[in-house]
């Protein structure tokens, strides 16, 4: 690999909307410049995941190393940073920015600008980075190209005419993508003789070589043999490795400042790499970190177990594995009365949560039960000590022995057609949203924001939003710190028993009608069994709610089918397999989708 | 020597009913013709002819709506088989099918007993079931029937339609008992995927069922009419079907015809329902030898479906082994709902025997 002067060197990141075209702008741009062969060209080359090509979303982060040659004869390096597109991963986002000059912004020509655009464009604003904006998916019929120009300029105050027309799919536009990329963004600077900074953006894990290390080198110089310093973890290593992506690994002899690419040290705890984190040498240490590292708190948490609790360690081995290329999924051992053994986990958000537990299902097999999610709460006792609780089960029962109660606040902002803008402020209010502003992005879209709290958000906001707005509007939030709030504990008993993987702590004012419709919801999820079942729901040892679950009165083929045996066998059997996956409470058998439906109780109905 | 049962499918019919799901095409005479000469074929494929017979079962389809000449033809087939003298031989029936020349032919060739599909008497509820006849179509079948001398009469019920309720069955009930039949069983109305009920998504309420079949047994047994079967009653337990409880019992029956189904040498076959396939002379669909632990879990899946279950003598000698040892830690999950008396008979609690694929599932392996 030659190496190419800086002034040849471009780092910069696509970012944009979910579904705005991202992932196939990269794969153009790889297979235009010939990084890839046309034959190996698989959908959505940076996405690595299955399940990110299945979903279309790009999970974790991705970044590669292309040679172009410019039309003015010259060759230049392209490190093209792939970005996560979903809120939950917006830290990622933001340092895999920091280790670019630019961004290529991409926006829908049939949708136009959108909340995650806004909340991407502030992110690469704030990293001082250039913007290249591109008018994505003109080859569609109803693709409006100046009004997407005119939302750009009116939310971004973006010159209309640097917006690039382009689609992705069909090919259009790349070719000047390309030669703007080397006109209009900037190349990295950064002395190559003061002491090593490099930027961590990512890591993975190898079985073979230990964690993989994605860095943009700020200054200075790193190469195999070197020992290095974790900066914020304050761990040593040696590199082993150091080289480039393109989108194959290939190794280099040094990367020096302004370069991106990867190193291995022997690392075994994926724990030691910290996105944000700065990498110097221990014999010619930086004399202060880069900017950035911040530790990630979980926000959101879930209790999830085994159907099956002979698979307690299948499901060990499993979020171990996930653990190691994800140093963000937090989890614990933690038992339930109801459900056995299981793991209480911590997510970055509701997308983060949905990831990972269908990554458990379906990469490893493993049917789960997951209870409703919950944010971590702070309280404090009347006897001063103080408890971030992210376990509904350990809210005190008893009252009278908290003192006060705060839980974590977003600041919600919605982007939406403006004839959606009386429901959609119903629904924040419903969801006990403070409003806050209101801006016009053009004559017919508007920005709405919003201070809700984050419970509010994670049951099923999102789904609701969407269908007020026929799937128009979109939706992006940020933590903004804790508030005082007045909650309470709810519990559901079936049959008299309290099923502890069904405590949610509820917000007073509306648990009455919370509980009745959680307790309707599961007298309709749970099949009906032998004799009558209560489902009550309890605040304080008080039944606020019941409902009940009358006794099967028929179950049975009454026709005999002539002599086959095989029909009633079959059902027999899929009645059984069904049963297999329910949960046992008491006497009481509770299907998996019952603890899934409560999650979709909606206030506003 | 173990009998065995037969049973023969005639897929024809006049018109089709709303509910049905049986393996049915409309009758076309040359399709009818070729069936029966098929039919021949698989006899002699499944060498049916080798075993003697303690009953018979023409069902269908409606194998009575064929032409005179076909019927004999068919009847001759069957003719063929060794039976014994105490053979129940029944054929399934339409009443507006039952006249007084075809009775007399069923009765030449030795039919002895005769089903007859009435479902309803009242009209609303045989138009909803698109059914074309009427009281006295069924008045004139059955003293044909009765006139050749073919005193053992099944009637055939569906509830649980629409705007079923105890009165209109108590109805049904008195006028069945008028024609003195020795046998009813009455179906609940399942919407089976293909029918035409199906495709109006009809549906059946569980609990209204469950509620007019509460009532229908008490308006039975107060006519001495007994359950021996979740859907059939007999008058006296002779009159029970001979037939059905081959498959209630789970011992062998042969099947021939479109759909038929076999049970034999612990072999269960089940034949193709797709028509041009049989005619083409791919019989079999599907066939699987069933294991030990298979023929087990059958066995009680089908014996429990009865008033008497079954004894554990009967389990011992056929299985060689112990039901209580078999089952013993499933016994112990759905010990309120099974019984096993002094008398060594196991059989679900009465009122239990609505529900009881509920138990079913807890006990079988």
């Amino acid at each position: 690999m030659k190496k190419y002067p800086l002034d040849h060197i471009r780092n910069f990141s696509i970012i944009a909307h979910i579904d705005h075209g991202k992932s196939t702008l990269a794969d153009r741009i790889l297979e235009l410049t010939g990084a890839v062969e046309v034959r190996d060209l698989k959908e959505q080359m940076l996405d690595d995941l299955e399940l990110e090509r299945k979903r279309g979303i790009t999970i974790k982060l991705n970044a590669v190393s292309i040679n172009y040659h410019a039309d003015n004869g010259e060759d230049y390096l392209f490190n093209l940073i792939d970005t996560p597109g979903h809120v939950d991963f917006t830290y990622e986002v933001s340092r895999s920015l920091a280790a670019c000059e630019g961004a290529l912004l991409v926006v829908d020509a049939t949708q136009g600008v959108e909340a995650q655009t806004l909340a991407n464009a502030y992110l690469a604003i704030e990293n001082d980075l250039t913007i290249l904006p591109v008018i994505n998916k003109m080859d569609l019929p109803s693709a409006s190209l100046e009004r997407t120009q005119e939302e750009v300029f009116k939310a971004l105050s973006i010159d209309p005419d640097l917006c690039l027309p382009i689609s992705a799919k069909t090919g259009l536009g790349i070719k000047k993508v390309l030669e703007m990329i080397v006109k209009e963004l900037p190349s990295p600077n950064g002395d190559v003789n003061k002491p090593l900074q490099a930027l961590i953006f990512d890591s993975k894990f190898d079985s073979y070589r230990g964690v993989i290390v994605l860095i943009r080198v700020k200054q200075g110089s790193i190469k195999v043999g070197d020992k290095i310093l974790l900066m914020a973890k304050n761990k040593v290593y040696q590199v082993t490795e150091v080289g480039i992506r393109t989108p194959k690994e290939v190794r280099v002899d040094s990367l020096d400042a302004g370069e991106v690419g990867y190193i291995a040290a022997q690392i075994k705890d994926i724990k030691d790499i910290k996105v944000g984190d700065t990498i110097t040498l221990v014999d010619n240490k930086a004399s202060e970190a880069l900017p950035g590292y911040r530790k990630i708190n979980p926000m959101v948490f879930s209790g999830l177990y085994p159907t099956d609790n002979d698979d307690f360690e299948q499901l060990r081995d499993a979020l171990e594995k996930l653990a190691l290329n994800d140093s963000s999924l937090v989890y614990e051992p933690e038992t339930s009365s109801a459900l056995g053994s299981g793991f209480r986990c911590g997510f970055l958000g509701l997308l983060h949560m949905d990831v990972i537990q269908e990554r458990l299902e379906n990469e490893y097999g493993i049917d789960l039960v997951c209870t409703a999610p919950s944010v971590v709460y702070e309280l404090t006792m009347t006897d001063g000590t103080f408890v971030r609780l992210d376990n509904p089960t350990l809210f005190p029962t008893n009252p009278a022995v908290i003192k006060s109660m705060k839980e974590p606040m977003v600041r919600a902002c919605i982007l939406t057609p403006s004839e959606y803008i009386g429901s959609l402020m119903q629904l924040a209010q419903d969801r006990r949203g403070q409003y806050i502003d209101m801006k016009y992005i053009d004559e017919n879209r508007v920005e709405l924001i919003y201070k809700m709290p984050l419970s509010e958000v994670i049951f099923s906001f999102f789904d609701k939003l969407k269908s007020i707005t026929a799937g128009y509007a979109s939706f992006d939030y940020e933590i903004i710190g804790y508030e005082e709030s007045d909650l309470a504990r709810m519990d559901i008993m079936l049959n008299g028993e309290v099923v502890d993987a069904l405590t949610t702590i509820v917000f007073k004012k509306t648990a009455y009608s919370r509980a009745r419709k959680i307790v309707d919801k599961l007298k309709d999820e749970i099949p009906r069994q032998q004799f009558q079942i209560p489902v009550q729901a309890c605040i304080n040892n008080k039944i606020i709610a019941r409902a009940d679950i009358k006794a099967v009165r028929k179950d049975v083929l009454s026709k005999c089918y002539g002599g086959d045996i095989s029909r009633k066998k079959k059902l027999l059997e899929k009645q059984k397999e069904g049963k297999k996956r329910m949960k046992e409470f008491g006497k009481v058998y509770v299907p998996q989708q019952a603890f899934i439906a409560i999650l979709s109780i909606d206030d506003g109905d | 020597m173990d009998y065995k049962g037969l049973y023969v499918h005639i897929p024809f019919c006049d018109s089709i009913c709303s509910y049905c799901a049986f393996s049915k095409v409309l009758k076309n005479y040359s399709n009818v013709e070729n069936y029966l000469h098929t039919l021949e074929d698989e006899i002699k494929f499944k060498n049916a002819d080798k075993y003697t017979y303690d009953s018979i079962f023409i069902g269908g389809g409606t194998p009575t709506c064929l032409n005179i000449d076909n019927l004999e033809y068919l009847l001759q087939i069957i003719s063929t088989f060794n039976r014994t003298p105490d053979c129940e031989y029944t054929i399934e029936s339409n009443p507006e099918n039952l006249t007084f020349e075809k009775c007399l032919l069923l009765k030449k060739y030795g039919v002895n007993r005769v089903s007859i599909g009435v479902q309803s008497f009242d009209l609303e509820k045989l138009k909803f079931l698109n059914r074309t006849h009427n009281f006295e179509i069924v008045y004139n079948g059955v003293n044909n029937v009765k006139k050749v001398g073919i005193h053992n009469i099944n009637m055939d019920f569906i509830y649980g339609c629409e705007n079923d309720s105890i009165e209109l069955l108590r109805k049904d009930i008195q006028k069945a008992i008028k024609f003195d039949v020795t046998h009813m069983s009455f179906y609940c109305l399942e919407i089976e995927n293909g029918t035409v009920l199906y495709n109006k998504n009809c549906k059946v309420d569980d609990d209204f069922a469950a509620s007019l079949y509460q009532k229908l047994l008490f308006e039975l047994q107060r006519k001495n009419f007994y359950r021996y079967e979740i859907s059939n009653f007999s008058k006296e337990n002779k009159f029970c079907s001979k037939h059905n409880l081959k498959y209630w019992k789970f011992t062998d029956y042969i099947g021939i015809g479109l759909s038929a189904c076999s049970f034999v040498d612990h072999c269960f076959i089940e034949n193709t329902k797709n028509l041009t396939k049989y005619l083409n002379k791919n019989y079999i669909a599907f066939e699987n030898k069933l294991s030990l632990d298979e023929e087990k879990n059958v066995f009680l899946q089908q014996n429990l479906r009865l008033e008497k279950g079954f004894k554990l003598k009967t389990y011992r000698e056929r299985f060689n082994s112990d039901f209580l040892e078999d089952y013993k830690d499933k016994i112990d999950i759905i010990k309120n709902s099974l019984v096993i008396s002094r008398t060594e008979d196991v059989y679900i609690k009465s009122s239990m025997l609505y529900i009881m694929d509920n138990i079913l599932v807890d006990l079988l392996h």
